[in-house]
């Protein structure tokens, strides 16, 4: 059983010549750097070997740090974690992978596309979405519990990125840390506490004098709660625009809840803007379109939103009827990107083999009865996309998953590369079984709420 | 053997504009408010027909037939066929004690409940439909079967009319943004919130840094949040967060014991009752929303 790559990102080093472009991919708990000049694999990193090495360079990973949580899975903490995440910082100079243990890693790429990595943090809950600032020096995470916290790219001080570390410093967002000195003493009373049994637990509690209470114990590295919803986040934007010559940034947050929050950006993040309401179902993925102040949502309804999120309004709804092969649409991804035929945006639903395609000149055409989405169909399912801004011509990497135990896992939209890369989809080791396969890959159906007879989806 | 409870026969013996009895409708005190509930909600605010809850206060200027082709689609009409919005949330309810005591205080207010626990809410809008049936039974002339149900009345012309407040089931800790529009409340009540005891359960709490920021956006600037418990622990809990929230400023001690609204939540909250017969302290904390300070 051979394990597909389920992210990827493509990274162009700076100092690099402008045609030097490297392919991240992640596949279950290894990250591979690949040559896009030469296709082969230039670096390799896995989740695995870091428990070993950071183990003393970072401080995040001491023992002592958290109190140690029951894992569900993972019978050993030496076992490697999968990626759940990836993303390239606005500079390409660094990759940000989230590994299912909670933890976020940075990475550094060189000209030569070598990944190295330069700290490993372990969040308090699980990071559903990442974000590098334009600044190349702050990242926004958001957990699985909806909270989104600000911390900064590198950890050691004495690196450069210290410049911009110092407005996210001032802290206006609140802390939500309740630090207890205290001997422990039942917040309840006899006054507040009623039934025979509530009165039982009370007077346990009171006979045990010397408990501690369990308060977390803070993280040990500088972060900063921006903001927080009580329902699920899903995934998190930045934005930002231009009123009366200064520029104002936003944090744009979904959930699965139906909402997209837009909130002032750090240090006012405690100044919510306003709601793009409108969905019925889930929102899964929003993508901003650079430049303006449009957004793209999709999630469980059979339309992608076309916001302007600086009003919180509602432009279009762009039907994806007949669009996807699947009963039902649950969008796992949508990008925006160039192709040879302009911008574009695509969107993928999950399990689903088509890539769907609309050029961004539809996205505002108003009076359009219908939009035309067109469509690439793919033999398995698509995961990631990645774009190679090369020459105008859209390439998108199609991951797939299938059950054929040869068959490609990274694929090139054009067929220049495909024979390079078929090398790297051979060298993959099988791994896993189809369940945990499943699960780490399909996520997103997941979200859609099944009534109120299943309240145990909610941990 | 199986069948439907009793209580919700009980429930539904009870004669046309009879107060609706309590003990049919008890529920569990805790309700978790992160599980998907099958909650009824408005895709926006503007998608919310508020006539339904209060038509006292619908707008009947315009020939407003019943049959709206597009509510939900065209927003602007269902909000424009009230004469004015909800003003007032008190969030977690229970049976009401506080919608019914403020009702009178502000008759020219639009007043909301919002509980989480279906029963409960059943409740409420049980007794406020009696008790607006009640009202207008007595001031219009009777109506046939009408005699044994309407009370000997011999309310004054001012007697609350209860039609300024309503009540219903929503979980607001994820769904408050749905409900109410950027600025449009006055005050928020937070009366005798379940305290949460144990650290794990800390983010259940109604309070919490997140939560504060959703409150001060449908809070206009000048508005107020009122807490009240009996739990010092929670209290405690409920200053430090809305304090360090820079869009709350906490009001001073001599203004809060001035406020009316605040007598009410003391005493007339069904909670703040059974606190007193218990012998327990109630604990009080007012806080007023700032303006926005301008961007950076």
């Amino acid at each position: 059983m051979q394990q597909p790559f389920q992210c990827i990102a493509t990274v162009c080093p700076p100092a690099a010549s402008s045609d030097t472009r490297y392919l991240i991919a992640a596949c279950g708990p290894k990250l591979q750097s690949v040559s896009l000049t030469s296709g082969d694999i230039v670096s390799h990193w896995s989740s695995s070997e870091v428990v070993e090495t950071t183990s003393t360079s970072s401080p995040a990973n001491d023992n002592n740090e958290r109190p140690t949580k029951k894992l569900k899975t993972a019978p050993s903490d030496q076992s490697a974690k999968n990626i759940i995440k990836l993303t390239v910082s606005p500079n390409n100079q660094y990759v940000l992978v989230v590994t299912d243990d909670k933890s976020l890693h940075v990475l550094s790429v060189n000209d030569t596309g070598e990944l190295a990595q330069l700290s490993s943090r372990s969040m308090p809950k699980r990071p559903c979405a990442v974000k590098v600032l334009p600044n190349n020096s702050t990242i926004l995470v958001g957990d699985k519990f909806g909270d989104v916290y600000s911390l900064p790219l590198l950890v050691d001080d004495t690196a450069n990125g210290n410049s911009d570390a110092t407005s996210t410093s001032e802290v206006t967002a609140p802390e939500h840390k309740h630090v207890e000195k205290k001997p422990f003493q039942p917040s309840a009373t006899t006054k507040t506490v009623h039934t025979q049994r509530n009165l039982r637990a009370l007077a346990a509690q009171q006979n045990q004098k010397n408990l501690t209470p369990k308060s977390k114990e803070p993280l040990a590295f500088e972060h900063k709660l921006l903001l927080g919803h009580v329902s699920m986040l899903t995934d998190l934007a930045y934005g930002q625009q231009e009123v009366n010559g200064k520029p104002r940034k936003y944090i744009i947050t979904a959930d699965r809840d139906e909402h997209i929050r837009v909130t002032r950006g750090p240090p006012q993040s405690h100044i919510i803007e306003g709601y793009c309401l409108g969905h019925k179902d889930f929102v899964s993925k929003i993508c901003p379109i650079p430049g303006t102040t449009l957004l793209l949502s999709g999630g469980g309804d059979d339309w992608i939103g076309v916001w302007d999120w600086s009003e919180c309004k509602l432009l279009r709804k762009l039907s994806l009827q007949g669009v996807f092969d699947t009963d039902s649409i649950a969008i796992s991804g949508l990008w925006f990107g160039p192709s040879d035929i302009g911008d574009v945006v695509l969107a993928a639903s999950e399990k689903s083999r088509r890539l769907a395609i609309l050029p961004a000149s539809e996205i505002l055409k108003q009076n359009t009865e219908n939009e035309v989405w067109s469509w690439s169909a793919f033999d398995h399912p698509i995961l990631d996309v990645a774009f190679v801004s090369e020459k105008q011509r859209m390439q998108a990497f199609r991951l797939t998953h299938g059950s054929s135990p040869h068959r490609d896992v990274v694929l090139l939209e054009s067929g220049t590369l495909n024979d390079k890369l078929q090398r790297v989809n051979r060298t993959q080791i099988s791994s896993g079984s189809d369940l945990a396969t499943d699960e780490l890959l399909y996520g997103v159906e997941k979200l859609r709420k099944r009534g109120h007879a299943d309240e145990a989806a909610d941990e | 053997m199986a069948g439907p409870p009793k209580k919700k026969q009980r429930r539904e013996e009870k004669p046309d504009g009879e107060l609706p009895q309590k003990k049919y409708y008890r529920q569990r005190a805790h309700a978790n408010p992160f599980s998907d509930h099958d909650l009824t909600y408005p895709e926006s605010p503007e998608a919310m027909d508020w006539s339904l809850h209060y038509p006292a206060f619908a707008n009947t200027s315009k020939g407003n037939d019943t049959t709206e082709s597009d509510t939900a689609q065209n927003g602007q009409s269902t909000q424009s066929r009230m004469t004015q919005q909800v003003e007032i949330a008190d969030i977690g309810c229970g049976y009401g004690g506080l919608l019914f005591a403020l009702s009178p205080r502000f008759p020219n207010t639009l007043i909301l409940g919002l509980e989480i626990r279906t029963a409960v809410t059943e409740y409420v809008q049980e007794k406020i439909k009696a008790l607006r049936g009640q009202q207008s039974s007595s001031t219009s002339s009777t109506t046939p079967g009408d005699e044994q149900v309407a009370p000997p009345s011999t309310a004054p012309a001012a007697a609350p009319t209860y039609t300024n407040i309503s009540c219903l089931r929503a979980n607001t800790m994820k769904f408050l943004p749905n409900f109410f529009r950027r600025a449009q409340l006055a005050a928020i009540f937070l009366c005798f919130p379940d305290p949460h005891f144990k650290a794990r359960k800390h983010k259940a709490r109604i309070v919490s840094a997140g939560l504060v920021s959703e409150y001060a956006f449908v809070l206009r600037p000048g508005g107020k949040v009122y807490t009240i418990t009996d739990v010092a622990d929670l209290h405690a809990w409920m200053v430090e967060h809305l304090e360090a929230h820079a869009s709350f400023e906490r009001v001073g001690e001599a203004e809060v014991e001035g406020d009316e609204c605040v007598e009410v939540m003391r005493r007339e909250t069904e909670e703040g009752k059974k606190v007193e017969r218990n012998g327990g302290s109630k604990f009080v904390a007012v806080f007023r929303r700032l303006e926005d300070p301008e961007w950076p």
